[in-house]
């Protein structure tokens, strides 16, 4: 197992595009297994919805499948596939006029507790009992900042955190100069703490 | 380096992109500025919090989709490949192989544009009445004239369109362009006595 993941290192994603077109189904499962986390939390974290995401990420492997004999080997297969994800992920969103956001009143399907609500969290969040809040809702609390976000600065956060590539290959995706990525996430991290701030999270983050 | 500057580099190195070099600069700013060590702990802070939350997978299901339609694919390129021309690679954009058509298009006319015109030039030969009508200069002219006593430049102007005049006979031609041409004609002369009256005389048979 350890030699697998060594050898799977140092081959380059173009190389395992090459295996794969040459008819070596193993190359294609080592690139699934390379972008499989790194893609779906990313398109996860856009989306907000399990079952969504998980459609747009076989949707975004599907076009990337019928569409290797066009891509160009530059070496920045990583580029090309987010380029591919954030675009179905912002088509997503428009169609659909709803940013991941959830509003106030509105229940966290996803967490597995006992119903407590945005704004109940907020009004239980009063600079005394900060420390109390949970790290769950710290969590909550952030994703639902990042989401309203405005569009570029989140998908410069997004690409860096959750796709976790370079500011160089951000400025790929995005066609912008890596300057501008990197203004983007500071406005975007300095945004977000003034958000946390504001309720009361500040604390707990240092 | 500003406090600004400082904190962008501050998060290229966290990608560990910085050169040594930059590093240590940015470390140094850090060192001399509260300000900076302030906005820098909360971007760790903020950073550390965003990682945790990151480990969600796709369902097993949806990746053997995926694995399927790539193995589908595979299938469909070796049917196309065994029944069909290999796969061209697309490195260009479709309107330069559009270009690259055209341009040897107009590489085969201007080849065959001059072969084709000569081609013209020796079926015009064989009908002409004339041995050789050949467009030559005034020089050449007075060169083949002293030069070879059994050849006979005749001077010819051009009436109207295709037509011109040779000793007062009207011939016509192919088309020619120019105002005025010498036309050389290979003409049969018993010896060097013949005057020019009898070469007159010679063309108006021929023509």
């Amino acid at each position: 197992m350890k030699t697998n993941e060594i050898r799977d290192k140092s081959i380059t994603d173009d190389e395992l595009i090459d295996g794969y077109l040459r008819g070596d189904i193993h190359c294609f499962d080592d690139l699934l297994k390379r972008y499989e986390v790194k893609l779906f939390n990313y398109i996860y974290r856009f989306i907000g919805q399990r079952q969504e995401a998980e459609n747009i990420f076989q949707d975004v492997f599907s076009r990337v499948i019928n569409h290797l004999a066009y891509y160009r080997k530059s070496g920045k297969f990583s580029a090309w596939i987010f380029k591919i994800a954030l675009n179905r992920c912002m088509d997503h969103l428009r169609k659909h006029k709803k940013i991941a956001t959830l509003s106030l009143n509105q229940q966290y399907s996803s967490v597995d507790d006992q119903g407590c609500s945005l704004e109940n969290l907020i009004v239980s969040d009063t600079p005394s009992s900060s420390t109390e809040v949970h790290k769950v809702e710290i969590q909550r609390l952030l994703q639902e900042e990042i989401a309203c976000l405005p569009d570029k600065q989140k998908q410069v956060l997004m690409l860096r955190i959750y796709a976790e590539l370079s500011f160089k290959e951000i400025s790929h995706v995005l066609h912008c100069s890596i300057n501008t990525a990197l203004a983007r996430m500071q406005y975007a991290l300095k945004h977000l703490r003034a958000r946390l701030k504001e309720k009361g999270v500040v604390d707990e983050l240092r | 380096m500003n406090c600004d500057r400082c904190q962008k580099l501050y998060l290229l190195k966290l990608d560990g992109q910085l050169s040594p070099d930059q590093g240590k600069q940015v470390q140094q700013h850090i060192e001399r500025c509260p300000s900076c060590q302030k906005e820098i702990r909360q971007f760790q802070a903020l950073y550390s919090e965003l990682e945790k939350e990151k480990n969600f997978s796709p369902s097993e299901p949806i990746l053997q989709k995926i694995r399927q339609e790539a193995g589908q694919y595979l299938l469909s390129l070796e049917n196309k490949t065994s029944s069909y021309l290999p796969r061209v690679p697309v490195l260009l954009p479709r309107f330069a192989y559009a270009l690259a058509v055209m341009a040897g298009i107009f590489f085969l006319i201007s080849i065959f544009l001059p072969t084709m015109e000569r081609w013209q030039m020796s079926r015009l030969k064989t009908e002409s009445p004339f041995v050789l009508p050949q467009k030559t200069s005034q020089a050449d002219f007075e060169e083949t004239e002293k030069n070879f006593r059994d050849v006979y430049l005749v001077k010819v102007k051009k009436n109207a369109e295709n037509t011109f005049s040779i000793f007062d006979k009207t011939v016509s031609l192919a088309k020619i362009s120019s105002e005025k041409y010498y036309f050389s004609f290979t003409l049969p002369i018993k010896n060097s006595q013949d005057t020019i009256k009898d070469l007159e005389s010679q063309v108006a048979e021929i023509i």
